[in-house]
């Protein structure tokens, strides 16, 4: 490669800068959302319940916003049926 | 940043990338309000995370996504019938 740059390269560098800030994003609302949920009294390490809590917590928010993201589409595809 | 670089390709494929990054920016719009939407109904559907989502958990969050996207339409039409008076 001669370090010239080409449409797809640039394209692929958008979608990775994308995909990464994606990913940011729902990792700091994960980790906000679940630490309230899951370590109401912190003490000197996460113990056995908390981690436990902190796993199905983690699990089930990225199952509800693909819920979410599931009616968005519903409600965008019936919207364009009108 | 990617603007600099795109001055090094031809107007068309400086064109089309244009017109992508446009289209990724509407993409990550959707994003962000799929995250907003998240966040609140997770709070309101979601008070003790299990093995899985129930089914009413599910019809929550669903019902949830709606309602919001209906509250953000009222809040606009409400604003806009207030600036015609």
């Amino acid at each position: 490669m001669d370090g010239k740059v080409t449409k797809d390269s640039l394209i692929a560098q958008v979608k990775s800068e994308m995909e990464t800030q994606l990913m940011q994003d729902i990792y700091n609302s994960i980790t906000s959302k679940c630490f309230i949920k899951c370590v109401s009294r912190p003490a000197d390490k996460l113990d056995k319940a908390e981690q436990v809590c902190l796993a199905k917590c983690v699990d089930r928010f990225v199952d509800s916003r693909q819920v979410v993201t599931d009616t968005m589409i519903d409600r965008g595809s019936r919207s364009g049926d009108k | 940043m990617q603007a600099a670089q795109a001055k090094q390709l031809d107007a068309k494929s400086a064109k089309e990338v244009q017109t992508f990054i446009e289209h990724q920016h509407q993409i990550q719009q959707i994003q962000a309000v799929v995250g907003k939407i998240t966040d609140l109904c997770w709070e309101k559907c979601v008070s003790k995370p299990g093995a899985s989502l129930t089914d009413s958990e599910k019809n929550c969050i669903a019902n949830c996504s709606e309602r919001f996207l209906d509250t953000s339409m009222f809040v606009v039409n409400r604003m806009q019938s207030k600036q015609g008076k």
